[in-house]
């Protein structure tokens, strides 16, 4: 039988808090790099 | 205990964790504010007297819409009827104050009315419609998306409608009073020999009476205790529905000003006035630290999300930034403001 890994609720969490960061800063650049195109584009 | 506070009295450890905290969560702020710097070096006269003033007059426009806005999503909700019920009250009111005299009037035989008569008209418009919206969310249990995306094409129609009547056939109405252009545009103070036009006034009034509102009346408290809990709020002896019908009917009335404002601003009014305004309005207020979670929220922090976005924006239109570009960098401002909203919420739990 297929064993699940369990994890607590702390854990759901933590991992949660950590996706979003990761979130945060991937659209954080992609904002970044969207702004330079834009600025490069209009010169 | 305020954060430097914190920082100076934590050790090492705590001290980079508080910092780290203090970068997530403030970190689309920083951004917006490093794109400004950059802005302002590739566009010297970016923030000059004229650019300000032009900054102020737009976030001035747009800071009552946010305000109603705000309190619907303190309340886990949202309001996108927001945009239609500006366009139909700033429709009504240039109907009713349209100058003697001029060729394409909707009513000929209509004198222009008293401008308290037609503040009063706009706010029951507005207020009459935000209740609708409160009451078929508190009484129905429906959800606030799907009831203000009905009013929205409710209020549309309505609009469409009313644009039909009397002379007018369909076309935009202008040729507005000069009392009620005067009494919006018109200017006592200026920065430089950039004049400051009255309605910049009459919006921070407006922001002084909805923060009383807020924080120092038990309406307000209510507010923010069904926002963050209803069962809770409940228990305690709140009237959670009342308090959702007059949240609504609050964020109506604020509609009915924006629009009574917005028709003089704009001079020239159609079934377009208001479009997507409540996008913009919704934005501010996420980037302002309004949660969606609910219960979060203060005016301080709509008004900083408002002038914020409209920096941004004013300096994208300054950078020649092509129109449709601005909408996928609005987007991405919103997603990431949410989820740093939802970060916060995430480490709370």
């Amino acid at each position: 039988m297929k064993e699940f890994k369990k994890r607590n609720i702390y854990e759901n969490v933590k991992i949660s808090v950590r996706g979003v960061t990761a979130f945060i800063f991937g659209g954080l650049l992609l904002l970044a790099t969207v702004f330079v195109v834009a600025i490069i584009g209009s010169f | 205990m305020t954060l430097l506070k914190k920082i100076k009295e934590a050790d090492a450890r705590e001290k980079r964790a508080l910092i780290k905290e203090f970068l997530i969560n403030n970190s689309l702020y920083i951004f917006l504010i490093a794109a400004v710097v950059v802005i302002q070096f590739l566009r010297p006269h970016f923030l000059s007297a004229a650019s300000i003033v032009n900054i102020i007059s737009l976030s001035a426009a747009n800071l009552p819409i946010a305000l109603g806005i705000a309190g619907a999503i303190i309340l886990t909700g949202t309001d996108l009827s927001a945009g239609r019920i500006v366009g139909l009250v700033a429709c009504v009111c240039a109907s009713l104050l349209q100058a003697t005299g001029y060729a394409g009037k909707m009513f000929p035989s209509l004198a222009a009315l008293p401008l308290p008569l037609v503040l009063l008209i706009a706010l029951a418009i507005g207020a009459i419609i935000g209740l609708i919206n409160g009451f078929c969310t508190a009484k129905f249990h429906l959800h606030p998306f799907i009831v203000t995306l009905s009013t929205q094409l409710i209020a549309y129609g309505a609009l469409l409608m009313y644009l039909n009547i009397g002379n007018n056939n369909g076309q935009s109405i202008s040729g507005l009073d000069p009392s009620y252009t005067g009494f919006i545009n018109g200017s006592i103070l200026s920065i430089g020999k950039t004049p400051i036009p009255n309605f910049v006034w009459y919006s921070l009034a407006l922001t002084a009476v909805i923060w009383f509102i807020w924080n120092k009346t038990t309406f307000g408290k209510n507010m923010f205790a069904v926002g963050s809990n209803p069962d809770a709020a409940n228990v305690s002896g709140v009237n959670v529905k009342r308090v959702i019908m007059l949240v609504f009917m609050l964020a109506g009335i604020m509609y009915g000003v924006t629009g009574f404002i917005e028709a003089a601003r704009i001079g020239s009014n159609s079934a377009a006035t208001g479009l997507n305004y409540e996008l913009d309005a919704i934005a501010a207020s996420v980037i302002g630290g309004v949660s969606f979670v609910g219960g979060i929220g203060s005016v301080g922090g709509v008004i900083v999300g408002v002038v914020l976005l409209r920096l941004i924006f004013v300096g994208l239109t300054a950078l020649n930034i092509d129109a449709n570009m601005q909408y996928i960098i609005k987007g991405l401002i919103i997603l990431i403001a949410c989820a740093v909203d939802m970060r916060k919420y995430l480490v709370r739990k």
